[in-house]
């Protein structure tokens, strides 16, 4: 009797230990931001070793406390068997940008145990970048610029090519010459809103070149001007049906997938930094109700439905992200990680999709 | 374990669990068998009469006699002294001090003679003279002094009544009456019977007494042990029986004892021992009062109490239900007023109770039963079919029993009745304490709050439902701040209490005497004694949490039914009166303890619900608050933001989205700038009412109606078209219109869930007050949610600055080539633009020319896209619009000059004309000569001599011939209209090459109008196929194109633009265009109108 004890208590003894000690050997070291490093945005990016079991990267900045979920990477059994073919790494591109000397903390806790296994702290300044040294920097606004008036120009062109097929039609007189117009009209107007979404597209971009800058607050107008354009032009682009809000965009090429307003995205991304969770799910949730809506356009093929559907399922995950960024709520992040999968298959509940925006 | 103890009483009410038919015939031969042999035994020495010995008190002598009367005599005299004569003080005291031993001397002599005399009386009396005879008269003479002990009555022989007695006294002298009971049960003037009967009848009375004095010590054992005895006993005494004829004829057959005629005698007259009340009093049969006694006891028949003792439902019985356990000096306890204690025992005091309530840990199977269909969702009330899909599905009943206690009667009913509309709880152990432990987890998962998290809620209960959602509210509110594990537990309490409260309608119906519903479904059951015997009730409860989806308050049902107990399923007598009718055979025992559900179903009646329905009950509980009132402001800076889209025809407003299934969008309201809130709304719970108090407090702005709140919604701010009411001039907002844009969402959460706060802070009060079911949450949007360090704030340079891009895809090293070409493909864009017309103009050279675009996007670009000349050579171009500017180079090769070939030309044409003879040769030589100067304007321009160009052209429009010149000749005619077609086209190149707007509004109208005559007039005069004459319309419409082109870019006048355009239309149409204005060709210059 005595004896099976003794067997017992070393066998729970060797579990503990081994899941202790998994936690145990866990190292982490921050890669960016080096130490006393000057940026114009903080951006976390640290490598972990012997990592095998989830853990959680928690990282304090700035009065704000982000968590990021590591998984283990499993072992690489087409090349080394046996071996882990990457160390997991953590990575946070969501840290506010606060002027200033800065410290950021990060510690990387166990779920198991919830303690601590590892723990670095760096200093850094951040110093928003001027007017005339981003003008001078690599993300210059040509790129916006060149997308704006290639945008511009492609409206111009399907005009003409619309006037054209209208005027070739309204000579000629016959059914099939009408039939093309109605094609060319419907392309017009699929081209229009590719116009529109590239011009919301390149005021996201402008806006994640102002974050890049260190300057959030002009990126929020950037993204900000992105959303008025789309209020103001949504019901341009749109054949007429509308659903949950948004305008049903048919594209007379089956397989053509419409464009989608990307600063919905955008603006998300902008409100986590904020700390503001609400907003930024009530963002990724447009996107997805976007995607949705645009899922149910009559015109579109298997693929392309599917691809709209992926694309809110993708949203969901990024959203998911977020949420467990900033709540360390696993079960939040669950709820919202299986509605992507509900989108993508399909199987949602409604027409607009699994409507997690209060959750 | 089970005690000995027990199985003895079992075995006393023929109820021990194995072989309980034999038992209980042992039981009766035990007890009515016994005495009658006893009797046989005995009947001889019956017949001998004794005396019955009785103590003897000290002896009244003559002495005492004389000394008494002198005593009185004095005392007497003393008395008429003080009450007649004017005494002096002294003298009085001296006379009071001399009578006081007189006057006790008197008293204690008359006691002495008294007691002497009542023993001399009693020595007169002959009574039996049998030893044995005496033997029980002593033994009831004890049981006389301890009655009077136990009641506080004086003794026969003065002397105080002495200590309470105890339960081992009590037995004593039941054992001491024991033998008696065994005397022969013979009848006659000599018979026996009676003094068997007696001796039963007070030994059963004994044992019960004792039972109660162990009951006061707590000896639950001995206590229950000595009841059952005791019961057994007069049970036996109740019912006696001729030998040999079990149950018959059994009253008749008892003969009375005689009516005693001294206190002494009245030993035997059990019940009725009061000296004072002697000899009014008049003997009774002792059946007649061991019936009494029994129905003070036990009520429900000896039987039947055992089996529902048995079975578990009288399981720790609370004996001061029972008048003889009734503790009279009982001290109050820690709740000492009502309401802290049950009404019920606040009206019965504190030594007894008019009610008695207790859980079953299992219930009846044929109640258990009736119970799946409502743990299965589906399930009728009423007539009605419900089906709920549960969330925590209902899996246990809960049994409670009720049994009322014969003390209860009309009158304290009625006393009860006037409180019951104050009163919050009747019991004092109300079923919630007994099933709050189960209900509180399930309450905790179903109400699905953050843990530990202060929340809020409201709880109303829905009265008595037939299908669940009517009116008929009670309403407890919840406390901010409190642990959830303690919430929920109120939060039940509360719940149950308002059930509980509810049913109280079946409480009085169940404790009314005079109630026909309830008596009448078993019969009307009847005591020992003819009155009707309380019911005995099983209360059924079962509750379970409706699966109302996240978004929706939970929903909690509770199904109660009730079930009296019916005595004749299992005595299986027609008629229960146990004043009639013996019940010493329980025919349907076996089946009740075995829990046969045939069996259960005729035990437990359901109670009817006619006349009032207090069989069946059931309650929602809606966990949803009577009004959510929200107040929402808005950060002052995105406040300015949005109100600056406030116009006469646009507003700004709020929307609420209501979740599935009341979906469905609500305007509440235009956004107030200068308000304390800036957007105001309340949610009113439907059964609420229109006229609840807290209604009018909101009446301040926007509300809305619905059939049950929700525990979040969704805000929309949008701005929408606003129209005006004609009579009022109110503004009317259109904010379901496709216009309608959004400018922000966000949920407002006013229950938190796990992980989900409330999305604002929430209280209780209402302008000052207080109101239950009401929740307000004022919530501020466009704040951060949590301190956190400062961002930096945006800066003052344009987000986008504003630039003009040249399309280099024609350009090298920064130059544009137009190799040989004198024109050049011009593009260019200016970023951004909001939807406008946009004119730029292009400097080229020394020249400037005009461009356009048009924008319908917002922050867009404005393509500027043209054909424009280029000038021979390298030149600087700039291009500048709306401030903006951006510059290029150009270059063009001059290329092979056609001034030498021209010039030869216009030499040899005027050779001609100098030599030309006839008029035929004349006029082809005019032709030439002015053909020639058109020659030597293009050459001019493509030299770059533009103004010469313009020169040259036009001399030919205004030196050479009109166009009617050569009439006569249809070709000529032709010929020379074609010339002066070709000099205006000239001199409209030169005035677009050097950007001439003047002379090009004069080139382009002549331009357009020469070329339109010349081709009319040639199909007027067959010059052409009838394809060609067919298609002439499209031909003209192309020359006006051009025209159009050329004169906007050289800036020509809008009114001359306008019109060309008009013409160019109009040959658009004849040309075979149905819809002309679909033109790409139409080059775009500024504002025109609309464009499709």
């Amino acid at each position: 009797m005595r004896i099976r004890v003794g067997i017992a208590l070393a066998a729970a003894g060797l579990v503990l230990q081994m899941c202790l000690g998994a936690a145990a050997q866990v190292t982490m070291t921050i890669t960016s931001p080096s130490e006393g490093q000057t940026v114009a945005r903080p951006y976390f990016r640290a490598r972990l070793t012997g990592v095998t079991e989830l853990v959680v990267v928690r990282v304090d900045f700035a009065g704000t406390t982000h968590f990021i979920m590591v998984r283990p990477v499993p072992p690489d059994t087409t090349t080394r068997p046996g071996q882990r073919a990457v160390e997991p790494g953590a990575d946070d591109s969501w840290l506010p940008i606060v002027p200033g000397k800065q410290e950021l903390t990060a510690s990387v806790l166990s779920v198991k145990g919830k303690e601590i296994v590892a723990k670095q702290r760096v200093t850094l300044t951040v110093a928003p970048q001027s007017d005339a040294e981003l003008a001078q920097g690599i993300y210059g606004f040509n790129k916006i610029y060149s997308m704006l008036n290639g945008a511009a120009n492609t409206a111009r062109e399907s005009w003409a090519n619309f006037c054209t097929s209208v005027d070739a039609a309204s000579r000629s007189n016959t059914g099939e010459s009408w039939e093309a117009v109605r094609y060319q009209a419907k392309l017009y107007m699929a081209t229009r809103s590719d116009e529109f979404h590239a011009r919301t597209r390149a005021y996201a971009e402008l806006a994640d070149i102002y974050v890049n800058a260190g300057r959030p607050a002009d990126a929020m107008r950037a993204a900000e001007e992105a959303d008025r354009i789309y209020r103001a032009e949504r019901l341009n682009t749109s054949s007429g049906e509308f659903f949950g809000g948004f305008p049903v965009i048919y594209d007379p090429r089956p397989a053509q997938n419409v464009g989608s307003p990307a600063h919905f995205a955008c603006l998300a991304r902008l409100y986590v930094m904020k700390g503001d969770l609400e907003t930024a799910c009530s963002w990724y949730q447009k996107a997805i109700d976007f995607q949705n809506a645009q899922a149910e356009a009559a015109h579109l093929d298997a693929g392309a439905r599917q691809r709209c559907r992926d694309e809110a399922g993708a949203t969901y995950r990024q959203a998911a992200g977020i949420v467990f960024l900033l709540t360390n709520d696993m079960t939040r992040y669950q709820r919202w990680i299986d509605a992507a999968s509900l989108t993508s298959a399909g199987n949602a509940s409604n027409r607009s999709g699994v409507n997690l925006l209060n959750q | 374990m089970v005690d000995a103890g027990h199985n003895r009483r079992l075995a006393l009410f023929g109820l021990a669990r194995t072989g309980y038919v034999v038992a209980i015939s042992m039981v009766a031969a035990l007890l009515l068998a016994a005495p009658l042999t006893g009797l046989g035994r005995c009947a001889d020495a019956a017949q001998t009469a004794g005396q019955l010995s009785v103590p003897k008190p000290p002896e009244f002598t003559a002495e005492d006699a004389r000394t008494l009367a002198a005593a009185h005599d004095k005392l007497m005299e003393i008395r008429g002294r003080l009450a007649n004569e004017k005494l002096s003080t002294d003298e009085a005291t001296r006379l009071t001090n001399e009578g006081v031993p007189l006057a006790l001397l008197t008293r204690s002599l008359d006691a002495k003679k008294k007691a002497w005399e009542v023993y001399a009386k009693a020595q007169a009396i002959p009574i039996a003279s049998d030893p044995q005879l005496t033997k029980l008269y002593e033994a009831l003479f004890a049981y006389q002094k301890l009655y009077r002990r136990q009641f506080r009555m004086a003794q026969p022989d003065g002397t105080s009544a002495g200590p309470e007695p105890m339960g081992r006294e009590w037995e004593a002298v039941a054992d001491e009456l024991e033998p008696f009971t065994r005397l022969p049960m013979t009848v006659g003037k000599k018979g026996t019977a009676r003094y068997a009967m007696r001796a039963l009848l007070v030994r059963g009375e004994a044992l019960l007494y004792a039972s109660v004095a162990y009951y006061r010590k707590k000896e639950t054992d001995r206590q229950l042990d000595c009841y059952a005895r005791g019961c057994a006993a007069l049970e036996a005494v109740s019912r006696p029986t001729e030998e040999g004829t079990p149950g018959k004829a059994w009253i008749d057959r008892e003969q009375m004892l005689e009516m005693p005629e001294h206190p002494y005698a009245g030993a035997e007259f059990a019940g009725a021992h009061d000296p004072s009340l002697y000899p009014a009093v008049r003997q009774v049969e002792s059946s007649v009062r061991a019936r009494q006694v029994l129905a003070e006891f036990c009520p429900w028949g000896v039987r039947t109490y055992a089996a529902l003792t048995e079975a578990g439902i009288f399981k720790g019985l609370d004996w001061r239900i029972l008048q003889p356990y009734v503790d009279a000096d009982a001290e109050p306890g820690e709740n000492t007023s009502w309401p802290d204690r049950s009404l019920l025992d606040y009206f019965a005091g504190y030594g007894r109770k008019y009610f008695w309530e207790h859980t079953l840990r299992n219930g009846p199977s044929s109640i258990e039963a009736d119970f799946d269909a409502f743990r299965a969702g589906d399930f009728e009330h009423r007539g009605k079919k419900i089906r709920v899909k549960w969330r925590n599905a209902p899996k246990d009943v809960t049994y409670t029993v009720w049994v009322v206690s014969p003390m209860m009667s009309g009158t304290v009913l009625s006393d009860v009745v006037g409180y019951v509309t104050d009163a919050a709880q009747l019991f004092a152990e109300g079923f919630e304490a007994v099933v709050i432990d189960k209900l509180q987890d399930a309450a905790i998962a179903a109400i699905d709050t953050e843990s530990d998290a202060a929340i809020f809620t409201s709880t109303s209960t829905i009265g008595e439902s037939e299908t669940g959602d009517t009116a008929g509210v009670t309403y407890t509110a919840r406390r901010l701040g409190a642990p959830m594990a303690q919430l929920a537990k109120d939060n039940v309490e509360a719940v149950l209490g308002i059930v509980e409260k509810g049913e109280m309608e079946v409480l009085f119906e169940s404790i009314d005497p005079r109630s026909e519903q309830v008596h009448d479904l078993v019969g009307n059951p009847k005591t020992y004694d003819g009155s009707v015997i309380n019911p005995v009730i099983i209360r059924a409860y079962a509750t379970g949490w409706e699966d109302t989806g996240e978004n929706r308050f939970p929903r909690q049902w509770h199904y109660l039914r009730y079930y009296e107990f019916d005595p004749r399923a299992l005595s299986g007598l027609d008629n229960y009166d146990l004043s009639q009718e013996s019940a010493s055979e329980l025919p349907g025992l076996k089946g009740f303890l075995a829990d046969e559900a045939a069996v259960q179903a005729n035990a437990w009646r359901l109670l009817p619900d006619s006349p009032k329905r207090i069989g069946t009950r059931m309650y929602v509980t809606d966990h949803s608050p009577d009004m959510q009132e929200l107040e929402i402001n808005v950060a002052k800076d995105v406040l300015d933001e949005w109100m600056k889209k406030d116009t006469r025809d646009e507003g700004v407003v709020g929307v609420i989205r209501i979740p599935e299934p009341y979906a469905g969008e609500y305007l509440m309201g235009p956004l107030k700038a200068d308000g304390k809130v800036t957007l105001g709304y309340a949610l009113v719970n439907r059964r609420a009412g229109p006229d609840a108090p807290f209604v009018a407090k909101v009446a301040w702005h926007a509300r809305q109606t619905l059939p049950t709140l929700f525990r979040q919604y969704q805000v929309r701010i949008l701005v929408c078209k606003k129209g005006h009411d004609v009579v009022t001039g109110n503004p009317m907002y259109y904010y379901n219109d496709r216009e309608a844009y959004e400018l922000a969402s966000f949920p407002v959460r006013f229950t938190p869930t796990k992980g989900n706060p409330a999305t604002g802070k929430l209280r209780g009060d209402l302008g000052g007050e207080s109101y239950k079911g009401v929740v307000v949450m004022a919530q501020t949007y466009g704040a951060p949610t949590s301190p956190r360090a400062a961002e930096a704030p945006a800066s003052a340079t344009p987000m986008l600055p504003r630039v003009i891009s040249i399309d280099t895809s024609f350009m090298k090293d920064g130059v544009v080539s137009a190799g040989n070409s004198a024109e050049f493909a011009f593009k260019a864009y200016l970023t951004p633009c909001e939807p406008g017309d946009y004119h730029a103009t292009v400097q080229i050279g020394a020249y400037t020319y005009h461009v356009w675009a048009r924008v319908d996007g917002h922050g867009a670009s404005a393509a500027f896209s043209a054909t424009l000349p280029a000038p021979p050579g390298r030149n600087n171009v700039v291009v500048s619009c709306d401030g903006a500017t951006a510059s290029f180079i150009l270059e063009r090769n001059l290329g092979e000059s056609q001034l030498d070939w021209a010039n030869g030309e216009l030499v040899k044409a005027q050779q001609a004309l100098n030599t030309a003879s006839d008029a035929q040769s004349q006029r082809w030589a005019i032709s030439s000569f002015w053909d020639a100067h058109v020659d030597m304007a293009w050459a001019l321009v493509l030299a770059g001599q533009y103004d010469q160009a313009k020169q040259y052209a036009a001399a030919v429009v205004q030196k050479g011939p009109p166009a009617q010149a050569f009439s006569d000749n249809a070709s000529a005619t032709s010929a020379w209209m074609g010339i002066r077609e070709k000099a205006f086209e000239r001199l409209m190149d030169a005035a677009y090459y050097s950007g001439d707007s003047v002379t090009m509004g004069f080139a382009a109208t002549g331009y357009v109008k020469e070329s339109t005559d010349r081709i009319l007039y040639e199909n007027a005069n067959d010059m052409h196929s009838a394809a060609i004459i067919a298609e002439h319309p499209l031909y003209i419409s192309t020359n006006y194109a051009r025209a159009i082109r050329l004169a906007i870019a050289a800036g020509a006048d809008a009114s001359v633009l306008e019109q060309l355009e008009q013409e160019y239309l109009s040959w658009r149409v004849r040309a075979g265009f149905k819809l002309p204005q679909y033109d790409n060709n139409l080059i775009y210059h500024g504002p025109r109108g609309d464009r499709p």
